[in-house]
């Protein structure tokens, strides 16, 4: 029987099937997470996927005529169960028929700020009009604003005009006006509505969208949501979502829309889970990387993806929600975030925000660790930063195995250095079907200490572990076997999955290198290093740093500080100080391009090695090695700049 | 017999084993035992280079070692030319134009396609990375080249490869040029819907198609 491949999204899964054989098959065997009710029988409808190309797939069967609605047909939707694959294949799971949630994390450290939000409520009380006094309806609110409480020299929005007067006189003359930064009425409410004053904080990551409902006058967080960015059947990465977007206004807009669509899905559950009216929320604060911040924006990114990658705005923005699309109140405002550069975006500012490395007296160093891994490095003096080009390693993707952090995914491995026995724990304790990104991290640093790969991450093929084999030329390590997996197949990690992850934390280190050496620091000038970013959150750190994925600093050091950017955006939210300080940060951060550096090269291939070529900078790991006998007899080659 | 052999192992190991003072030390030992350099060459270090290639497809070589390889083979090339009769030194294989297209900046590997190649027989002329169009044309009429090889590594700047083949026919010098294409993102496929003559994945694939690309050029020009 002929193989096709099939890859389901947003999960980024691929596999080879037999032709012929039906998505529900295909999602049994690689453990995909999707709703089956009935078994595959084609009596609940849940098993609901979406084929844009349906060019080779079975056609549609009179039982999903029969369960799916028309609108939905049109719309690509098709029931796996009932729908067979003949050639390559491209299967999007919706939000709706997913059970287990993916791990998102979106917690982050809690920085307390005093709450200055910029939107704020005044109750009035106003008297009406007589023979003696026939000043209008505005007059009359806006005097109450300046006499009431100094606010001088206010607009008022215009939607809220025409339905006033009625407002006015049903509520006795006693309303509460929502100011906008001192500066505008964006809405009027009957009575005294001035505790009900929420906001919408949203972090829009590459892979994910975290959202937050906030209480401006106390500061505090309501309810937290997430959510897989919608944008990604556009592309797993920033650059292909870059060069869809740049092939016209209509891409570019397609792009807009997705995203909007996952921000108003999240806050309408936030508001589901809060009893908040849309109407009762009146400001947004966004942060992303510089590419999610321009297609939320809507601007053309093109040349983002043109060195040198020159931004389309870098101050911070305010546009009106409904410009935007985004359902809050609808004279609701949207703040974003300024940036620093082309690839050091708004998220990278929230992050510095959150973690307040512009107060302290010795250099922080933060890793925000991604497809495109944003470094910070400085103190309360100086700040430089960088972007890596770390690829997709660490989400999953280019890992035969790989697959986002979900139930079932392998999230931590260990080998015992002596047994060369594995052992292995996934996520919801699940039947393991893949493996994610803080288990690839500990995966390289683990077969060294076991002597299964050399400082160079190839495998050593004198070693005699069934766990080692050759498959179709490719020298493989089984973490799992099949009788432990969901797919009944083992998972294993391949050489050419090493290289790539090695390639991910050499692109890591060497931004590290790079803003060390602008600096003029080395690692001992390092006070504390924070891994930022929903994913570091996972990562073992000490696993990252006998990989080399940054230099050797004191593990009581290093810290994961969570979703920092999300943390940020909070904080912008309800406190104009807080804003002022990002307009600084993007000011006072200098971006270093790595590529232009003349060492870029020599340090990069150097740190392809685990943990580096220069050894002598890893004594504590060279130690750890020669005590388990893994110590290299012929050191690896330096590349000299 | 059987000495020359071993010389051309010990070429080919120490090229596998990117190890520049053993490539150097074979060579000498080549010149000392009298084999023709250009026979230690194409038998000794191109069988290496090619076996780091084959090691780089099954993924147990990555990029440092394609680079070091290329970097030993590039020395000990150079060690064994010197013994050449100027009489007996070949005509390069081709002229080969390489560089980074306009919008990219990475350029670590058209760098090491240009060492391999170079190493290999053709005359090289690697003219650095974001190069516009014109440029690319311009500095292939300067040197008379018979490939432009376009690289990149991104997505964005990938159209830049298919305007280079566009100027090129629109200057009406597509029989004069071959065209190669190279970079992370570039597949077969994109070759073909371009119009390029040759794509590698690789940089040692490269250099054989480079080879394939000179055949079908010279065959066409002399029919």
């Amino acid at each position: 029987m002929a193989q096709v491949e099939i890859t389901f999204q947003p999960e980024g899964k691929r596999a080879k099937v037999e032709s012929g054989c039906t998505i529900l098959e295909a999602v049994k065997l690689l453990g995909v997470d999707l709703t089956i009710v009935c078994g595959g029988e084609g009596r609940c409808g849940k098993c609901k996927v979406i084929i844009e190309d349906q060019n080779c797939i079975s056609s549609l069967s009179d039982i999903e005529r029969k369960l799916l609605p028309g609108h939905l047909i049109s719309a690509g939707y098709r029931l796996a169960c009932f729908t067979g694959v003949y050639g390559p294949t491209t299967v999007r799971i919706p939000e709706e028929s997913r059970t287990g949630k993916q791990r998102l994390q979106v917690e982050g450290i809690d920085t307390r700020v005093v709450p200055d939000p910029t939107v704020r409520k005044f109750f009035l009380k106003m008297t009406a009009p007589t023979m003696d006094d026939i000043r209008s309806d505005i007059d009359r609110l806006l005097e109450a604003l300046a006499s009431g409480f100094g606010l001088k020299a206010i607009r008022v929005s215009y939607n809220v005009i025409p339905f006033l007067p009625s407002l006015l006189r049903e509520n006795n003359w006693k309303v509460t006006a929502v100011v906008w930064n001192g500066e505008k009425v964006i809405a009027v409410e009957g009575g005294d509505t001035v505790d009900r004053n929420f906001g919408y904080a949203i972090d829009i990551g590459t892979t994910k969208l975290a959202g937050y409902l906030l209480d401006l006058r106390k500061g505090k967080v309501m309810a937290v949501e997430s959510l897989m960015n919608p944008q990604i059947p556009f592309g797993e990465d920033v650059i292909t979502r870059i060069t869809h977007a740049g092939k016209g206004k209509k891409e570019q807009g397609e792009l807009q829309e997705a995203v909007v669509g996952g921000l108003n899905k999240m806050l309408e559950r936030l508001l589901d889970k809060t009893g908040v009216k849309p109407e009762e929320v009146y400001e947004t604060v966004a942060v992303g990387n510089t590419a999610m911040h321009h297609l939320f924006l809507n601007l053309c990114p093109k040349f983002l993806g043109l060195s040198p990658y020159p931004p389309v705005i870098k101050k911070g923005i305010n546009v009106k929600a409904r410009e935007l699309g985004i359902k809050i109140n609808q004279n609701g405002n949207v703040y974003v975030l300024p940036i620093i550069a082309g690839f050091v975006g708004a998220d990278s500012v929230a992050d510095v925000l959150a973690t307040e490395i512009y107060k302290n007296d010795e250099p922080t160093l933060t890793i925000d660790v991604g497809t495109n891994t944003e470094i910070i490095m400085g103190n309360k003096e100086w700040m430089i930063g960088c972007s890596c080009a770390s690829g997709p390693a660490f989400e999953g993707a280019h890992i035969k195995h790989g697959m986002r952090a979900a139930t079932g995914a392998i999230e931590r491995v260990r080998i015992d250095p002596v047994t060369q026995e594995v052992t292995y724990k996934t996520i919801d304790n699940a039947k393991p079907c893949g493996i994610c990104g803080s288990a690839i991290v500990d995966v390289p640093g683990e077969l060294l200490k076991a002597g299964i790969i050399d400082v160079r991450g190839i495998f050593n093929q004198a070693l005699s572990t069934p766990r080692l084999r050759k498959s179709e030329g490719i020298w493989e390590f089984v973490i799992a076997w099949k009788d432990e997996t969901a797919m009944g197949k083992d998972v294993v990690v391949t050489q050419k999955d090493l290289g790539e992850i090695q390639l991910a934390k050499a692109a890591i280190y060497t931004g590290v290198a790079i803003l060390m050496k602008e600096a003029k620091i080395t690692e001992a000038d390092i006070e504390k290093v924070l891994i930022a970013g929903a994913f570091g959150f996972y990562i073992d750190p000490d696993s990252a740093r006998i990989i080399g994925m940054y230099p050797e600093i004191p593990l009581s050091k290093v810290k994961a500080v969570g979703n920092s950017a999300g943390t940020g955006a909070r904080m912008a939210l309800v406190s104009r100080k807080a804003r002022q300080t990002c307009n600084q940060i993007s000011r006072d951060v200098k971006y270093v391009e790595l590529a232009n550096d003349p060492v870029f090269q020599s340090i990069y291939m150097n740190a392809y090695f685990l943990p580096n070529a220069e050894l002598n900078k890893w004594p504590e790991t060279c130690g750890l090695l020669k005590r388990l006998g893994r110590y290299p007899e012929t050191l690896p080659p330096i590349i000299q700049s | 017999m059987v000495e020359k052999e071993k010389i051309f192992e010990k070429l080919a190991k120490a090229i596998v084993a990117y190890d520049t003072d053993k490539a150097l030390a074979a060579a000498k030992e080549a010149i000392e035992a009298k084999i023709d350099p250009l026979e230690a060459i194409q038998k000794g270090l191109a069988p290496g280079i090619k076996e780091v290639g084959d090691l780089f497809e099954k993924g147990e070589y990555a990029l440092p070692f394609v680079m070091l390889s290329a970097d030993a083979m590039e020395a000990a090339t150079n060690y064994l030319k010197g013994y050449i009769p100027k009489d007996k030194i070949p005509a390069p294989l081709g002229t080969y134009v390489i560089g980074v297209v306009q919008g990219d900046i990475h350029d670590i590997g058209s760098k090491i396609v240009g060492t391999i190649l170079e190493s290999s027989g053709f005359k090289v002329y690697h003219i650095g990375r974001d190069i516009p169009v014109e440029k690319f044309i311009e500095e292939a009429e300067k040197v008379g080249a018979d490939i432009i090889g376009a690289s990149t590594l991104m997505t964005t700047t990938m159209i830049e490869q298919k305007f280079l083949v566009q100027e090129i026919e629109k200057r009406g010098l597509r029989r004069k040029y071959k065209v190669m294409i190279g970079g992370g993102p570039i597949t077969a496929s994109w070759c073909e819907e371009i119009g390029a003559d040759a794509y590698a994945a690789d940089a040692v694939s490269a250099l054989e198609e480079a080879k394939r690309v000179m055949k079908s050029k010279n065959t066409t020009n002399t029919s």
